[in-house]
């Protein structure tokens, strides 16, 4: 039975069916409302049931991990066993995600699926690989950890590997981690390599250890998606966050992310936020799991319209409706800014984003619109308002800096100790580590 | 017991069974080297597998007695046998007062009880192998763990986790009457350990786990036996809410004739009405202070020579302090704290008369068995657990030369709550017409 729409969308009219699926999965696409496949997924599929090594890239919100997620499943389904496939990422929300794509697309058929992530609990975590999961999702630094420590846990029996966000994982950071899973994963397997931009660099794709693999590439150069209308706002520095105040006010009714390069910038703007009245969530690395989880459920459930986020949520989070992506601070790669403003504007929606450049940023501001191949438009901003919001964020900052120098000294004790416990697994604790960790942590008390 | 030597052999079966299995599959695990045999959960998260709750350590050497009784010398070997018989039996030279004294000086089920070593903080591991049995074995090493709950419970807090207890799959509590007389919160407290998820690996093979215990189901797999030499409701709680095998559970009906008394004697059973379990101590203190005791005080004789037995602590020191208050009565104590110089001024004082009331807890009777001289009435707080204890006391007042029965009263207050223990003492029919009776 054609539906009309599908009629009037494509030209070639390929269905989920005529791409060669089988019923279980057909039931469940159908129960998650996907009517039609995505460019990416009409390219890969047929490659995938060749049984071929993939390297899938396509823009941010393009269905990409039902890209993946089908033909494992679809293999699955004729031969099923436990720890059948590996899927890794970057992050651990992005872990979580994929996990519930692959319990959704996979439940007619009851697949079981095994969430391996730093900051959760060791013991449950080795009870949960003991009962072999068909699918393991998981993040290198804790994957390994389990590799080596826990007895009894081999990925020996794996099918299929893959790299989710996989230029992330092959990069310096997490390389080393990735080659020692590598070792240890059986070499007969099918590699899948995904992301919205993909490393040219041979030696890092040789890391995975492809064979004979195809390139499915949908968007010609890293791209973002056409739906986004992007903008920047150029400001001096001293006016950066009551400009950033003035955005969230005049934009009130949408759903906004706020990304920040630090920790201590997504901290305190979340806390000015709060304290001005607007319904603001931070998450960030230096929270537990168990909090970073409930930021990120209050925001997709429209409890709160603002999440102030490091680059922790930068890459693969599908948080559904996301209006607008405010960049605080220009990102230092232009990969991460297609990440982020690629938070917004999915599958076929529209949206907008706004960067703020100050005077130091313009530089690599330039280096970013070189990349996407588009001029950002100055966004219209109202300088006499700008002004009169100054006081009032001067004060909120103060209350902010004031607040979060107690906690840190309230929390210093117990943040050390928790954070000896979880020397092992620092490699997890994901993108913004780096830059930032904030300095406090070091200082000394007297 | 004979009981003893086939639950012992039904211990030593279970774990030679699955020591056996274990043991053929690391051989096949170990010659199949390209596609290794998936069937092979076979293992617990830690090797112990049984556990044996006893009260004292003088059980426990009968316990091992009766596993040694089914390994004999010349194929099995017994580890650190000596060193068990000198910390498990009683120190050299020490005379053991109960076992040595004639028949009939202590009541039979006292020397039962009390004889050997009465230490009730101890835990000891067992490892069973196809040609020995060693004793002493490290915990995470060994098939049995026999254990007072006590013993238990303070190797659980200092380790900070029960993990050893995570995969226990036969249960064996010994004497639980004995249990309920020391704390029976420890026993709680082991049972709520048992089968739980594990803190910390111990170098598990994760691999080798049975299903049902990585899902945490342990619980209902495992058997549970329940040896005790009568009901409370603490026993049966245990058994209706810690007894989870999906095989099901059954007890056995113990039907009690009415026990014997002295002669003459007329034990007056005192109903006070109450509603609900929650309000039972305090129904009980008002009915006792209130209505009770006002009566007894009335009469001059019945306010002398008085013994007041108690069997909860927790009511015995409510009561005490009642006394206390209390202007123009004299009144002295034996607990199960008292010191031995307490105990025989306050057995004198009351034999001489000085103090007319004396009050004796459960506990100081089972642990100590005093005879108590100088008895002319008697008032249960409420009944006691043991039924012996209610005829022993009835018999006390006949130690002394020329007391006719009629001098003698008794007096027991109880409510439907004290069903368990009113039919021991009056019998089960009975019972069942005292507690149900308007």
């Amino acid at each position: 039975m054609p539906e009309p729409e599908e009629a009037s969308t494509s030209s070639t009219a390929v269905t989920f069916e005529s791409l060669g699926l089988i019923d279980p999965l057909l039931e469940a696409l159908e129960q998650m409302k996907f009517k039609t496949p995505t460019d990416i997924q009409v390219e890969a599929l047929p490659h995938a049931f060749q049984g071929r090594d993939i390297i899938g890239v396509a823009s941010t919100g393009s269905g990409k991990t039902a890209a993946f997620a089908l033909p494992i499943l679809q293999k699955l389904w004729e031969e099923p066993r436990g720890l059948f496939a590996c899927v890794i990422s970057p992050t651990r929300e992005l872990a979580y995600q994929i996990s519930q794509q692959f319990e959704a697309l996979g439940s007619a058929m009851g697949v079981r699926c095994a969430v391996i992530v730093g900051g959760m609990d060791l013991m449950s975590q080795r009870v949960a690989l003991a009962k072999k999961p068909h699918i393991v999702v998981a993040t290198p630094g804790r994957l390994n950890d389990h590799l080596e420590n826990t007895k009894g846990f081999s990925l020996r029996t794996l099918k299929f590997l893959v790299l989710d966000e996989a230029d992330k994982l092959l990069d310096l950071d997490l390389g080393p981690v990735i080659d020692k899973i590598l070792k240890v994963i059986p070499k007969e397997r099918t590699t899948y390599l995904f992301s919205a931009t993909m490393t040219t660099k041979v030696a890092k794709l040789q890391r995975a250890s492809l064979s004979n693999p195809v390139r499915v590439e949908v968007s010609s150069k890293y791209s973002t998606v056409s739906t986004l209308l992007q903008y920047y706002l150029f400001i001096p520095m001293v006016k950066k966050d009551a400009n950033l105040i003035y955005l969230a006010n005049s934009l009130a009714s949408n759903t906004i992310i706020i990304f920040t390069r630090t920790v201590h910038d997504a901290q305190r703007l979340s806390m000015i936020l709060r304290t001005l009245g607007f319904p603001a969530v931070p998450l960030h690395g230096q929270l537990s799991q168990s909090a970073r989880l409930g930021a990120l459920a209050k925001f997709k459930s429209g409890g709160r319209k603002i999440l102030v986020a490091t680059d922790v949520a930068s890459r693969g989070l599908d948080l559904p409706s996301v209006d607008i992506v405010i960049n605080y601070d220009v990102p230092t790669s232009s990969k991460d800014y297609i990440h982020r403003v690629g938070r917004t504007a999915r599958a076929g929606r529209s949206g907008k984003s706004i960067t703020i450049v100050t005077q130091y940023d313009v530089e690599l501001m330039q280096r970013v619109e070189a990349v996407i191949g588009k001029k950002m438009e100055l966004w219209p901003t109202d300088e006499e308002e700008v002004a009169l919001l100054r006081e009032r964020v001067d004060e909120a900052s103060r209350l902010a800096a004031n607040e979060l120098k107690d906690q840190t000294k309230a929390g210093l004790r117990k943040k050390r100790r928790r954070d000896s416990a979880l020397v092992a697994d620092d490699v997890d604790r994901d993108d913004d580590i780096v830059e930032a960790g904030m300095p406090l942590k070091r200082k000394k008390r007297s | 017991m004979p009981v003893r030597g086939a639950v012992m052999l039904h211990v030593l079966n279970h774990i030679s069974k699955k020591r056996h299995r274990v043991l053929k599959n690391n051989e096949r695990l170990a010659k199949a080297v390209s596609s290794p045999p998936e069937d092979v959960q076979d293992q617990g998260f830690t090797r112990p597998s049984v556990l044996i709750l006893v009260p004292f350590r003088s059980f426990a050497l009968r316990w091992v007695a009766a596993l040694t009784s089914h390994t004999p010398p010349p194929s099995y070997q017994i580890e650190n046998h000596a060193r068990f018989q000198t910390e498990y039996g009683l120190p050299p030279g020490a005379v053991d007062k109960l076992s040595e004294a004639a028949p009939g000086v202590y009541p039979k089920d006292h020397v039962e009880m009390f004889k050997g070593n009465v230490d009730d903080s101890f835990r000891l591991g067992i490892k069973v192998t196809r040609k020995s049995v060693k004793l002493f074995s490290e915990f995470y090493s060994c098939d049995v763990i026999i254990a007072s709950p006590l013993g238990l419970r303070m190797s659980i807090e200092k380790e900070k986790n029960a993990d050893f207890l995570s995969s226990i799959e036969v249960v064996i509590a010994d004497q639980l009457d004995a249990m309920t007389m020391q704390n029976w919160d420890h026993v709680q407290f082991a049972f709520s350990n048992l089968n739980q998820m594990p803190k910390n690996s111990h170098d598990t093979d994760f691999s080798r786990i049975k299903p049902w215990i990585l899902d945490g189901n342990g619980d209902f797999l495992r058997q549970t036996v329940l040896f005790t030499a009568y009901e409370t409701p603490e026993t049966r709680a245990l058994f209706n809410k810690s007894l989870k095998n999906v095989a099901g559970k059954i007890r056995t009906e113990h039907f009690w004739p009415p026990l014997q008394v002295p002669e003459g004697v007329e034990p007056s059973f005192i109903r006070f009405d109450c509603l609900s379990p929650k309000d039972e101590l305090d129904k009980r203190f008002d009915h006792f202070t209130k209505h009770l005791f006002p009566s007894v005080m009335k009469s001059a004789v019945q306010s002398a020579n008085t013994v007041v037995f108690v069997p909860s602590s927790f009511d015995f020191i409510r009561v005490q302090n009642h006394f206390r208050s209390l202007v123009g009565t004299t009144h002295t104590v034996l607990s199960e704290y008292s010191s031995n110089q307490d105990i025989s001024r306050a057995r004198q004082a009351f034999f001489a008369g000085n103090k007319s009331f004396l009050l004796v807890s459960e506990r100081f009777h089972f642990f100590r068995r005093y005879k108590i001289r100088g008895i002319r009435n008697l008032i249960f707080y409420g009944p006691p657990d043991h039924p012996q204890f209610f005829s022993e006391f009835l018999s006390f007042p006949f130690l002394d030369d020329g007391v006719d029965a009629s001098d003698v009263t008794c007096r027991v207050l109880y409510s439907k709550y004290d069903f368990f223990r009113m039919e021991r003492i009056v019998g089960t029919n009975e019972a069942v017409a005292m507690v149900s009776a308007i």
